[in-house]
């Protein structure tokens, strides 16, 4: 049973880092992608804002 | 000249009024074969959805995006996205008489206040013109130089002023220049105006925006802190 759980739990943190490390690739295409639309590269606020809400959606839909 | 400058006084503390703006993208490239092609035309939906608001009133003027009514989940977090994208997040205030302006970020769960003074010594006023509106405009034209994410960046702003209606105002923070601003473009994002409605008989009041006080160079910092905290770099 601890086996068990303990598989369980190895694949659920693996899947989580995995999300995790696939939602910042996501976040950083974005912010590139955006600042290609607009012709402008983002200052500080406008990135940490950016990657803020990529991170956020793409968590929520992973 | 004297008469002039009284006139454009009197006139820019008297006048009240309210101007909405719309926001497009100009796009550079064949959409259709760019591979951004989604999210460009995701941008442009949501971009139909943006009106941004000035009201201005003795001399002092208050800008900001109002938020549709009524949008779904999905739509509501593209807006949010859009907003970053267009540089709509912020809210401004202007006093011709102190010839100030405040901006008001909501950033990291707090609300800052940055004042900055109506300065357009870095602009070229040229005597190019061209109607918007029936208004006849003046273009303005610069190249902004400011620290990005990656270092020193910079992007060709132009905008389109009327004297015939001088009143120092405009949207996003173009403010300063001699009439109203009717249109203005940084890198590809233009505001437009849409409608202008002058010497209204009820005009919204106008209060000082509120924050804590920061410098431009302080938020500055804090926003680098937070931005190298998210990305790792």
């Amino acid at each position: 049973m601890k086996f068990l759980t303990l598989i369980i739990f190895s694949s659920i943190t693996l899947n989580s880092s995995k999300v995790v490390v696939d939602c910042f690739d996501y976040a950083v295409d974005s912010v590139l992608n955006a600042e290609k639309v607009r012709g402008s590269a983002m200052d500080d606020e406008e990135a940490f804002n950016y990657m803020n809400w990529a991170l956020t959606t793409c968590m929520a839909q992973n | 000249m004297f008469i002039s400058l009284l006139f454009y006084n009197t006139l820019n503390s008297q006048t009240n009024g309210k101007v909405i703006y719309r926001i497009s993208i100009e796009n550079t490239t064949d959409t259709s074969k760019d591979n951004n092609y989604k999210f460009i035309n995701s941008l442009e939906d949501i971009a139909k959805k943006f009106q941004l608001k000035l009201i201005f009133n003795n001399g002092e003027s208050f800008y900001e995006l109002k938020k549709p009514m009524n949008m779904g989940d999905r739509d509501q977090s593209l807006f949010k996205m859009a907003q970053i994208v267009f540089k709509s997040k912020d809210k401004f205030f202007t006093s011709l008489k102190d010839k100030k302006i405040n901006i008001q970020k909501d950033f990291g769960g707090e609300i800052f206040l940055i004042e900055k003074s109506l300065d357009i010594s870095d602009w070229k006023l040229t005597n190019e013109v061209k109607k918007i509106g029936g208004y006849t405009c003046y273009k303005a034209e610069r190249v902004f130089f400011y620290n990005s994410r990656i270092g020193k960046s910079s992007v060709n702003q132009i905008v389109w002023y009327s004297p015939d209606i001088p009143l120092s105002y405009g949207p996003a923070g173009f403010c300063g220049f001699p009439g109203l601003v009717l249109s203005a473009k940084t890198g590809n994002i233009n505001y437009v105006v849409k409608t202008i409605n002058l010497n209204i008989r009820k005009i919204e009041q106008i209060a000082p925006l509120k924050g804590k006080k920061v410098t431009e160079e302080e938020f500055k910092v804090i926003a680098k802190r937070a931005r190298k905290n998210i990305m790792k770099n």
